[in-house]
C-alpha cells in the first residue's frame, strides 16, 4: 500500500479526523496528504511548521524521547508524531476533540510504521 | 465569586447538553469539585421558598429533601444505597439541638460523598416539613456535620480538569506565577513535575492566555506523559499514565465548553 493510501485508511477509520499529512520537517514541506475537501496550503504548511517547531530541536523538549505531541484548543486537536530514527520525518493530523484519542494515536502510529517501513522493516 | 462569575455558572450550566441524567436532572457535580456534598449544600443554600429537591446520585441512588429559607428542613425520601437509620428521619423536621437527629443524619448521608458519577438536582414545589417556627438546618451547621468547606470558592478551569483526570497515577502541579505553585501526587513525582515544567517553558515559551492544551511524551510503551494546560494566567503540568488520552480529551471538552 502505498503512503497516500495509508493517509486515506487512516483518515477514513476515523469521522472526526479531517486531514493527515506526510511531511519533511528538515525542509518543512508537506509530502503527501489526505483530507475531507481540500486542505488550504497555508493549513498544510502551518501544521508542517509546527511539527518542525516541536522536533526540530528534540535535546530541548521536555521529553527527550517524545514521538507524540499533541495541541488542543477549543475547536480541535492537532496531533504530531515523529520518530529519533526518522527524524525529518513527521506525520500530522487534525482531529475534532471528540475523536477516540487512544485508538487513534495507536492506529496514527500505526500507520506512521508502516509509511516509513513499507516493507515491514522494523521501527 | 462575583455575581458574574455566579451568572457565568448557570449560563453554563444552562448551556451545557451533555448535563443531563436519565432523569433530566439540572446536573450541579461532575464527581470532582465541587464536592458531591457541597454542590448539594449550595442548592439548599440558594432555596429560599419552600421546595422539594430531588437530587438524583445516579447508580448510587436518590434523595429527596425539603428546603426552605436556605435551610434544610427536613428529608422526604430515599432510594438506593441512601438512608440506614436515617429511615426514622423521613418526614421528621430537623434541629440543630437534636444530637442524635444529627449523628444519624450524618451516617444516612456519607454515601453522598462517595458519589463518583454526575449529581443532578429537580426543584418542585412540595409540602413543608415541621411548622412555621422549627426552622431546619443551616447550612453553615450542615457542612460542619459533613466536614465540607463551605461558602467555597468555585473551582476553577484547571482545577475542575485536574478533578477529572485525577486518579492513583496521576499527579499534578499548578504554576500560578513565578515562584508559587501548588501540587497534588505521589511526593516522588513531584521532582520529575518540576524539572518538566522549567524545561516546557524554556521550549515552548509564552503559551498565552490559553485555554490550550499539551500533550507530549511516548505513543506507545509504559512511560509517563506529560499533559500541560494553560488557563486564565495559570499552568498546570501532569503527569498521567497510559490509556488515559480520551479521558484527558473528554475532561478538556468538558472544561471548554463550560
Amino acid at each position: 500500500m502505498g503512503v497516500s493510501e495509508e493517509l486515506d485508511g487512516l483518515r477514513d477509520a476515523f469521522e472526526d479526523c479531517s486531514i493527515v499529512a506526510f511531511a519533511d520537517i528538515e525542509t518543512r514541506l508537506v509530502l503527501v496528504s489526505s483530507s475531507k475537501g481540500v486542505a488550504r496550503r497555508e493549513t498544510l504548511d502551518s501544521l508542517c511548521a509546527s511539527a518542525a517547531d516541536t522536533f526540530g530541536n528534540r535535546k530541548a523538549l521536555p521529553i527527550t524521547e517524545a514521538d507524540m505531541h499533541i495541541v488542543a484548543s477549543r475547536t480541535g486537536l492537532e496531533i504530531f508524531f515523529n520518530l529519533p530514527e526518522h527524524a525529518g520525518d513527521a506525520l500530522c493530523c487534525v482531529c475534532e476533540p471528540s475523536i477516540d484519542l487512544d485508538a487513534f494515536v495507536a492506529a496514527a502510529r500505526d500507520t506512521f510504521d508502516r509509511v516509513l517501513n513499507p516493507a515491514g522493516d522494523a521501527a | 465569586m462575583t455575581i458574574a462569575d455566579e451568572l457565568a455558572r448557570r449560563l453554563a450550566v444552562l448551556s451545557n447538553d451533555e448535563a443531563e441524567l436519565a432523569s433530566g436532572a439540572r446536573v450541579i457535580s461532575e464527581g470532582g469539585l465541587p464536592s458531591p456534598m457541597q454542590a448539594i449544600l449550595r442548592e439548599i443554600d440558594e432555596t429560599v421558598l419552600t421546595r422539594e429537591l430531588f437530587f438524583d446520585l445516579g447508580k448510587t441512588g436518590s434523595v429527596t429533601m425539603v428546603a426552605s429559607g436556605r435551610r434544610l428542613l427536613g428529608l422526604r425520601a430515599f432510594k438506593g444505597d441512601i438512608g440506614g437509620d436515617a429511615d426514622t428521619l423521613i418526614e421528621q423536621p430537623l434541629s440543630s439541638d437534636d444530637k442524635d437527629q444529627l449523628t444519624t443524619l450524618a451516617s444516612g448521608l456519607e454515601v453522598v460523598a462517595t458519589v463518583t458519577g454526575q449529581i443532578g438536582v429537580t426543584a418542585r414545589d412540595g409540602d413543608r416539613i415541621g411548622s412555621q417556627t422549627q426552622v431546619g438546618l443551616s447550612v453553615e451547621t450542615l457542612a460542619g456535620l459533613f466536614g465540607v468547606e463551605y461558602p467555597f470558592d468555585e473551582p476553577s478551569r484547571l482545577q475542575r480538569f485536574g478533578s477529572m483526570i485525577a486518579d492513583p497515577s496521576t499527579a499534578t502541579l499548578i504554576r500560578k506565577a513565578k515562584g508559587q505553585y501548588s501540587f497534588v501526587g505521589d511526593a516522588e513525582v513531584k521532582a520529575w513535575l518540576e524539572e518538566k515544567s522549567e524545561t516546557f517553558s524554556e521550549s515552548f515559551g509564552e503559551q498565552g492566555q490559553g485555554p490550550i492544551l499539551t500533550i507530549l511524551g511516548q505513543s506507545s510503551g509504559e512511560n509517563p506523559i506529560l499533559v500541560v494546560i494553560v488557563d486564565d494566567g495559570e499552568t498546570m503540568y501532569c503527569r498521567v499514565g497510559r490509556g488515559q488520552l480520551s479521558k484527558i480529551c473528554a475532561a478538556w471538552r468538558k472544561i471548554v465548553d463550560t
